[in-house]
């Protein structure tokens, strides 16, 4: 309480009932208003019970408290309803799941009566709901969108003019739909506001209402923008001709962008006119569009004519499609071939041969393309000989074509084709060629080979590798010492899939003899292949580590390089006895090649060149494999905690010792963590060490628990501090809540409302998981409804400039907490306006009675950590880590209080706990709370 | 208080009644004289919503990118110093559409908007590059169809799985698995399960939260324009940026944000772009009214018996990704039929896809996935929406688009726009 005078006005009366939860006090609110008191109370009980329930688990349990609260009847519905409350109000989630899932429910098949009594409750509830929050009656409106029929048509009708309810009630009504939702919102839009004229107008065309047109085209000369463009609309989509004349001045006489919609909507009022029967109206509209829109910019106008033309005509449209191919448009010349298989037959496919004939190669190559997707197959052997067109694009569009629409014959046109140079080309031959099984292409490939020139070969070689067709490695063996460099590294990148194992001598001579980098990079690739098919694994490094002895230079090295992408111990052997080599270079290419060995028999020659090398480099990379040697292996955490752990000595590095941490935080363990913690207060390391203490303590994604333990506890502790990341630094602490818990704490503060306290509750706010004290309403006292003797309380708080708040513990709801219970001063010791307070006036102090150390506060607008420790007559408050205060009360009063002053309640053994506020804005979270028994 | 700012555009006050001939029917929109300009070589784009998502698309290659439009300031100037000069930037996307030089409209807002936008700008004459899930609900999509059709747009949507990359934990690129189904190694009909142990994880922690306190709206987001058809609910900061995805209102949780990366493949692979299952079934928790959940398993069944499988759970730990009488195929093709492998190495491959977005359009061919497969793919996760919010077995009618027998579903199909947004 206000330690600075003005004390003493504060004696506040504590209200006699206590609240149970939020939800109840709503319902009480009810109750005291309500008509049939006592029933209600039976019912409200219930009600109450079966909330709890929700959501429900699965569909079955969901039925089956649907149909328990439908069995209480209309009274039932209209109290669930009654709960809800404004957004943020308080937590009625539980009610809006019960309502939604009996909206729900009640549109099954055979629940008509449950429907009409459940709608009839929401009716009654927004009935009766008076001017409570918009948001909750949009809430009930919307139930009736899903599950209202006739009976809420009618009743929706009052909300016609509301400026916010307006509009979910047009929605709802729109959704039901009926005659008489048209009726009502046509005699609906003289009288609402001018504000609601849009959304009425709007749902008017979207039922096309013919009775409305009259009506709308009322306000086809408005002036507010947003009532125009829904008025054309309607208009349009009604596609009545009476809204004919404005739909067509409207190019003309609107702003751009409705010039802009204006052909889309006219095109559309055309369609609806087609719907209606006056399908020649609509069809001059469209020819007249198709006329006027044809440039590049517009072109979409003509084909969304055109679409609707055809829609309209059908097979009769045919004429029409064939004379889009005259356009200079080609996006109209595409829409019109897209629509052309709307017509099929024989006879139309007559026709786009003759106009294939009259057309420019462009438009040719167009036809093409559609001829091959509509599947006639009559017009294969014309679509053959466009094979042979001089112009490539003919071909290319003819390629595709005939081998969607032939059999494997159309292979003997194909081929041929290879003898054409364009790259173009020969990649659509390529993907045609591979549109045929194994046995149709690849003998043919292999036998052609050498016959065709050296673009189409790489075609060839391509399709054998991507068919893997070993038996024929040998023909693609015989190109590789091509001058052709593009055709030479398609043929060693196909070597990586074609070589056998039996061509693994033949590729190891090519790479001793190669000079260029990317040659010996895909022949690397294509000997590993080979090499790796060999099972015996022992046997697979054999030639290579022959070639090993006798080679030298470039050539040792590029060997060395891939000794780890196949193994064996002999192969680890040699990489091993390198490693020791005199040669500068030989050496480097060694220590790598064995840090990247694959398996873990490495491991010993790894951690030897840890510990003796001096070179830092190939310490790091060293280290590197051999973390990952270690992950890799099937090993426990404990010990691959111990061979981590014990290599940390031969770090010298920072990034040596970095990339330990790191590879130690994959292991789950408590040693694990024990170890990394340490480094905690390394200021170099503190960072890497906070991240690998979060990955080690904290729970996984799926289903991996976190680490417990009070070593755990007080590693994350001290990372909570280290951490930047404000999600990491709350997911910690919510899993310290979750230890906490286990070990005995119940959490004081729910986060969402202000269930479990009591008193001034006006003045606080419960959001977001902050307990905030509101300024502007004073604060006053909030208290625990339970009581506490002994106990460990551990809060967090963040003070604003001046803040001055307090720590009631053992207090009694009546009196000053400060002499009646025990005070622990809360205060920004940092403001000038408290320089002259005496020691036991600072935070953390009993107040009047005890001083505690200063110092430890966090800036303002920082969180602060504080643990009140009360045992019998044993004080002891900790803020931030440091204690402050640790005093026996019955010490410190011995030779009177500090302030002099009469403190009876230092007697109490018991009582609330509370904050007390001074009007200052303070916030406080994760407040949990453990009884000492 | 909704949708009032339509109209007040700058721009719009200073240009009004102009122009001299009428429609009579139709007037000629005259560009440079009675000849056609002729089409710039160089593509252009604008980028419509610059939010995270948004912001990816600005560097696409392909296409200059000539405007950006947001509704929050910041997400404005962040993508005008990634577009750098050259670049406008824009509130209401009406008013990028109304530039006759730009040629591709990106649409990585969220999903509330994408229909509207797609829509008008298919209208407008202009090609379409939308985010996924195409659109929220499955009348939307329909629209979307038919405008983009209509107006002989191309459109693409931005999944890409069934012509490149590795497909997610399957560990292989979709093309040999199409192969073992189209050349019927599996038999049929065939059943596809999606689950952690098939290699796709359903992202559930994008589900909304059931208690939100009202927020103040910031000054640099207009909400009101954010909100756009979707209705009007009090604004939190959990409804919008980067969590919007946990609200039916905008989009459909871990459904909305993976569900066509997953199952547009399903559906190529099924053969299913032309049509929809007739069956749905979901076995989840209770659904909020407004914010999405979790589930743990949606069954799609097609007319042919074939089924789609999302098992949220990942309960069936020997699942195979696809299952038919004769065998089946396990992530990294992996296969109870004997040198599976081999075999695939053999067979024809599927036919060629469109898969450069800008070649299409240029050629004015249909990109591979495009509006009519996206909406069938989108409508499967607009199907798995429903079935999980309503709790029910469903039957759904591919042809007309429709539950059968079931009104409060069909209501879900078509859920109205906040005046004045329609489609």
């Amino acid at each position: 309480m206000a330690p600075l005078g003005a004390r003493g006005r504060e004696k506040e009366k504590m209200k006699k009932y206590r609240l149970t939860f939020i939800l109840l006090a709503v319902l009480t609110l009810f109750i005291s208003i309500g008509t049939a008191q006592e029933k209600s109370v039976g019912l409200q009980t219930e009600i109450q019970k079966i909330l709890q329930k929700y959501p429900a688990q699965n569909a079955a349990d969901l039925d089956k408290q649907s149909y328990e609260i439908l069995q209480m009847g209309k009274d039932g519905l209209l109290s669930i309803c009654r709960l809800l409350v404004p957004p943020g109000k308080a937590d009625d989630s539980r009610v809006r799941f019960a309502l939604g899932g009996l909206t729900t429910y009640v549109n099954r098949t055979g629940k008509e009566e449950q429907r009409k009594l459940y709608a009839k409750a929401v009716i009654k509830a927004l009935e009766s709901e008076g001017d409570k929050n918009v948001n909750v009656k949009a809430f009930l409106i919307r139930q009736l969108q899903r599950c209202g029929k006739k009976e809420s048509v009618r009743f929706l009708k009052r909300y016609l003019s509301d400026p916010i309810l307006g509009e979910p009630a047009v929605q709802a009504l729109l959704t039901i739909g009926s005659n008489e939702a048209e009726t009502i919102l046509l005699r609906s839009l003289n009288a609402v506001p001018q504000n609601n004229k849009a959304l009425v107008i709007k749902a008017l065309g979207e039922l096309r209402s013919q009775r409305a047109v009259r009506k709308i085209l009322e306000y086809s000369s408005t002036r507010d923008r947003e009532l125009l463009n829904v008025t054309l609309f309607a208009l349009a989509n009604i596609g009545d001709s009476r809204a004919e004349e404005v739909l067509n001045k409207m190019a003309v006489t609107a702003g751009p962008y409705e010039r802009a919609q204006a052909p889309s909507l006219y095109l559309l009022y055309a369609q609806r006119l087609a719907e209606h029967g006056k399908k020649q109206l609509c069809v001059n509209i469209c020819r007249e569009f198709i006329r006027s829109y044809m440039s590049p910019q517009e072109s979409h106008v003509a084909c969304a004519a055109l679409a609707v033309m055809v829609a309209v005509l059908g097979e009769k449209s045919l004429e029409d499609i064939l004379a889009a191919m005259d356009s200079p448009s080609k996006e109209f010349r595409m829409k019109a071939l897209e629509l052309s298989d709307r017509i099929p037959g024989q006879e139309a496919t007559t026709r786009w041969l003759e106009r294939l004939e009259n057309s420019r190669p462009e438009v040719r190559a167009e036809i093409i393309g559609m001829l091959g997707k509509r599947g006639d197959t009559s017009v294969l052997p014309l679509l053959l000989s466009e094979l042979k067109s001089e112009v490539r694009p003919v071909r290319l569009a003819a390629i595709p074509a005939v081998v969607s629409l032939g059999d494997s014959t159309v292979l003997n046109e194909l081929w041929p084709m290879l003898q054409f140079d364009s790259k173009e080309e020969l990649e659509v031959l390529k993907l045609a060629l591979l549109r045929f099984s194994t046995p149709l292409i690849v003998p043919e490939a292999a036998r052609i080979m050498l016959d065709v020139p050296p673009l189409a070969r790489m075609v060839l070689i391509e399709i054998l590798a991507e068919r893997r067709a070993k038996e024929f490695v040998d023909v693609v063996f015989s190109q590789a010492k091509t001058e052709d460099e593009t055709l030479r590294e398609a043929v060693l990148t196909a070597l990586e899939r074609l070589a056998g194992e039996e061509d693994l001598p033949r590729l190891v001579d090519m790479l001793l003899g190669a000079t260029e980098t990317r040659e010996i990079l895909l022949l690397q690739n294509a000997v590993v292949a080979s090499a790796n098919l060999n099972e015996n694994k022992e046997s697979r490094a054999d030639l290579l580590l022959a070639a090993l002895e006798t080679s030298e230079g470039k050539t040792h090295l590029d060997l060395l390089r891939i000794l780890p992408r196949i193994g064996g111990t002999k192969a680890l052997h040699s990489v091993i006895e390198k490693t020791r080599s005199e040669d500068a270079r030989i050496k480097s290419v060694a220590v790598y090649s064995l840090a990247a060995w694959p398996d873990i028999d490495a491991l010993e020659a790894v951690l030897s060149v840890i510990l003796t090398t001096e070179n830092p480099t190939f310490r790091y990379v060293s280290l590197q494999g051999y973390i990952r040697l270690i992950q890799g292996a099937e090993l426990m955490p404990e010990e691959q905690y111990l061979l981590l752990s014990e290599v940390f000595d031969a770090a010298v590095e920072l990034e040596d010792k970095k990339v330990i941490l790191s590879g130690l935080s994959r292991i789950k363990s408590k040693q694990s963590l024990r170890y990394v913690a340490a480094f905690l207060q390394d200021p170099e390391l503190q960072s890497n060490a906070a991240r690998a203490v979060t990955r080690m303590a904290l729970p996984g994604d799926e289903e991996e628990l976190g680490l417990v333990g009070s070593d755990v506890e007080a590693a994350l502790k001290q990372t909570a501090g280290i951490v930047q990341d404000i999600d990491m630094v709350n997911r910690i602490k919510d899993y310290l809540g979750v230890l906490w818990e286990q070990d005995g704490f119940v959490s004081l503060f729910n986060g969402k409302d202000l269930s479990g306290w009591m008193g001034n509750t006006s003045g606080y706010e419960a959001d977001e998981g902050k307990l905030i004290v509101l300024q502007n309403r004073g604060g006053g006292n909030l208290y625990t409804e339970k009581e506490f003797s002994d106990f460990i309380l551990r809060f967090e708080f963040k003070l604003t400039p001046g803040a001055n708040n307090g720590l009631g513990i053992r207090a009694p709801l009546d009196g000053d907490a400060a002499y009646m219970g025990m005070e622990l001063q809360i205060l920004d010791n940092s403001a000038e306006k408290y320089k002259d307070l005496k020691p036991y006036q600072f935070h953390g102090s009993i107040y009047g009675v005890v001083s505690a150390k200063r110092g430890y506060l966090k800036p303002v607008g920082e969180w602060n950590e504080e643990e009140v420790l009360a045992r019998g007559k044993r004080i002891t408050v900790k803020l931030n880590g440091t204690v402050i205060v640790d005093a026996d009360i019955s010490d410190a009063i011995r030779n009177g209080t500090l302030d002099g002053r009469e403190h009876p309640g230092l007697k109490r053994e018991t009582g609330h706990i509370g904050f007390l506020g001074h009007g200052s804005h303070v916030e406080f979270s994760r407040i949990w709370i453990k009884e000492l028994k | 208080m909704s949708g009032k700012k339509l109209f007040t555009r700058r721009k719009f006050l200073k240009k009004t009644l102009a122009v001299s001939a009428g429609f009579t029917i139709v007037p000629r929109f005259v560009l440079g004289g009675a000849g056609f300009t002729a089409p710039s070589d160089e593509i252009t784009k604008a980028v419509i919503g610059v939010g995270g998502m948004g912001r990816g698309h600005l560097k696409y290659p392909g296409a200059k990118l000539l405007a950006v439009c947001d509704v929050d300031e910041n997400h404005l100037k962040r993508a005008l110093e990634i577009g750098g000069p050259g670049v406008e930037g824009y509130k209401d996307f009406r008013d990028v559409l109304e530039r006759k030089d730009i040629d591709i409209v990106h649409i990585p807002t969220p999903p509330h908007w994408h229909a509207l936008i797609s829509v008008a700008a298919a209208e407008a004459g202009k090609d379409i590059w939308c985010e996924k899930p195409m659109t929220r609900t499955i009348g939307e999509g329909k629209k979307v169809v038919e405008a983009v059709q209509r107006n002989g747009r191309i459109f693409r949507i931005n999944t890409w799985f069934r012509f490149q990359s590795q497909y997610y934990g399957f560990g292989t690129t979709v093309k040999p698995i199409k192969k073992v189904v189209e050349n019927n190694l599996l038999g049929w009909p065939l059943k596809v399960t999606v689950s952690a142990t098939t290699g796709f994880n359903w992202k559930f922690y994008w589900s909304g939260k059931t208690f939100l306190k009202p927020k103040p709206e910031p000054k640099v987001l207009d909400y009101e324009m954010w909100l756009g058809p979707a209705p009007y609910k009090p604004y939190h900061p959990h409804r919008v940026h980067n969590t919007f995805r946990g609200y039916w209102d905008y989009d459909g949780g871990g459904l909305g944000d993976m569900g066509m990366h997953y199952l547009d493949p399903v559906q190529y692979i099924l053969d299913k772009d032309r049509t929809s299952p007739v069956e749905i079934e979901a076995d989840c928790p209770q659904q909020h009214p407004d914010a999405c959940g979790s589930w743990r398993r949606i069954q799609l069944k097609y007319a042919d018996g074939c089924m789609i499988i999302l098992d949220g759970e990942n309960k069936d730990k020997n699942a195979a990704f696809i299952e038919g009488p004769e065998g089946k195929l396990f992530p990294g093709l992996e296969s109870d039929i004997p040198h599976l492998k081999e075999k695939i190495n053999s067979l024809p491959d599927p036919k060629p896809q469109v898969t450069d977005f800008i070649q299409a359009v240029r050629t004015r061919k249909k990109f591979t996935l495009n509006e009519d497969n996206a909406h069938r793919t989108c409508t499967i996760v607009n199907l798995s929406k429903i079935a999980v919010r309503l709790g029910r077995r469903l039957h759904f009618d591919p042809e007309k688009q429709l539950f059968i027998g079931d009104e409060e579903a069909n209501r879900l199909i078509h859920q109205p726009m906040r005046a004045p947004w329609h489609l």
